[in-house]
């Protein structure tokens, strides 16, 4: 720590006035010494200015009008994507108790798995989502914990990247060797959604969530 | 121009209302909107770089905040909660764009001598705050924010009060050596 350290630290608190007055003292004595405190200042004043400008810049550019209609936008699709996951979890409940009395086969128990399966993970993801943003209230570290969830993201999605690959591969075996045809349809497709979430994940999640991370935490 | 801060009552109106849910639950996110649209969107223009990508995390923050605002139990001040989910989306923003396009900072069209090097200058300061570590920006940007105290500061941080003013200095530091 050199000796101008604790004075540049006294220069930021006068420049957003938080500074007590005694410090205040302290510091103009030791400014009427010190040519490089007095860059220092100059130039955080400086900084400060083109800061404040890009952010006025933003303020006189924006179109409040436009960003609410985006988030209206955005809610009313969501709403549309709650009442579709609604419809095919009914969907799926009638499926599988129609596969129960189904003479000879449980095409719907396997349909109805398959889209509730679909649904659920889909209702983790966002229950995961809610309850992540509502943590964010708690008072620990903010970047250190947003790196240790990131870390924790790359290190499952490495882990799990061979299971996803192993049930792609059960559930080909299953359709080759499956007696019907609506039992290989259902393996294929089951296969797909696997492989398509599999892809998603290494293909977006994880190199950003590798960007993310190498920017927090370069030494992870 | 500092920015309005609500009121502990009016923070807990809206919370109530929030909980409540249907149009109540509307009109308190349109509050809180109001209240926060500015100041996050100045936080954001700094994180990400760009105005277009920081629009873009307003949204997203909103958005965020329209759907947790119920669960929002008062652990924190509601504007503490709010620019932590800010940073949390421009971080993330930033990482989405990263794969297609680097930072092209949309610095206004100057006319003029004087509005050219005012350009050159902003269009520099703006890659030099792109290049610096998370922290660095983040703890910048949160000071160009008006308003804002250190204590609201070391609070969104999570770190401790005497922290965030030798972080500030460093990171100062860090942008000056940037810009040469």
């Amino acid at each position: 720590m050199s000796s101008c350290d604790a004075f540049e630290a006294a220069i930021e608190q006068r420049l957003h006035g938080e500074l007590p007055e005694d410090g205040a003292r302290v510091l103009a004595d030791h400014l009427v010494g010190c040519a490089s405190c007095r860059a220092y200042e100059a130039n955080a004043r400086a900084l400060d200015a083109g800061l404040a400008d890009r952010a006025r810049e933003a303020h006189a550019a924006v179109d409040w009008t436009r960003i609410e209609a985006g988030i209206r936008r955005r809610l009313r699709a969501r709403l549309w994507k709650l009442a579709v996951g609604v419809a095919i979890g009914v969907f799926a409940v009638v499926l599988a108790t129609w596969g129960f009395g189904a003479p000879g086969g449980t095409f719907g128990v396997e349909v109805g798995a398959l889209v509730s399966a679909i649904v659920l993970t889909r209702v983790v993801v966002v229950v995961r989502e809610v309850r992540s943003v509502s943590s964010l209230a708690a008072g620990d570290e903010l970047l250190a914990r947003h790196a240790e969830l990131l870390a924790k993201q790359v290190r499952s999605i490495r882990r799990l990247r061979w299971v996803a690959l192993a049930v792609v591969a059960v559930l080909a075996v299953l359709a080759v060797w499956a007696t019907e045809r609506r039992q290989t349809v259902t393996y294929v497709t089951l296969a797909c959604v696997v492989a398509a979430t599999w892809a998603h994940a290494l293909l977006v999640t994880y190199p950003q969530a590798r960007r993310e991370l190498a920017e927090l935490a370069p030494d992870e | 121009m500092a920015f309005p801060s609500l009121s502990p009552d009016v923070e807990a109106r809206i919370l109530a209302d929030a909980r409540e849910g249907g149009t109540r639950q509307n009109a308190a996110v349109a509050d809180v909107f109001r209240a926060f649209r500015e100041p996050v969107l100045g936080l954001c223009v700094h994180l990400t770089g760009r105005r277009a990508d920081a629009e873009d995390v307003v949204q997203e923050v909103f958005l965020a905040v329209h759907r947790a605002l119920p669960r929002f139990r008062g652990e924190s001040r509601l504007s503490t909660w709010i620019y932590r989910i800010a940073i949390r989306a421009s971080l993330e923003h930033r990482a989405r764009r990263r794969a297609i396009e680097p930072l092209d900072p949309d610095v206004p069209a100057p006319s003029g001598e004087d509005a050219i090097v005012a350009r050159d200058r902003a269009r520099k300061l703006v890659l030099a705050l792109d290049r610096l570590s998370v922290e660095h920006r983040t703890v910048l940007s949160l000071f160009a924010v008006d308003g804002l105290s250190h204590k609201e500061i070391a609070e969104i941080l999570g770190v401790p009060e005497g922290t965030v003013w030798s972080r500030l200095a460093n990171a100062r530091k860090r942008l000056t050596a940037e810009l040469g």
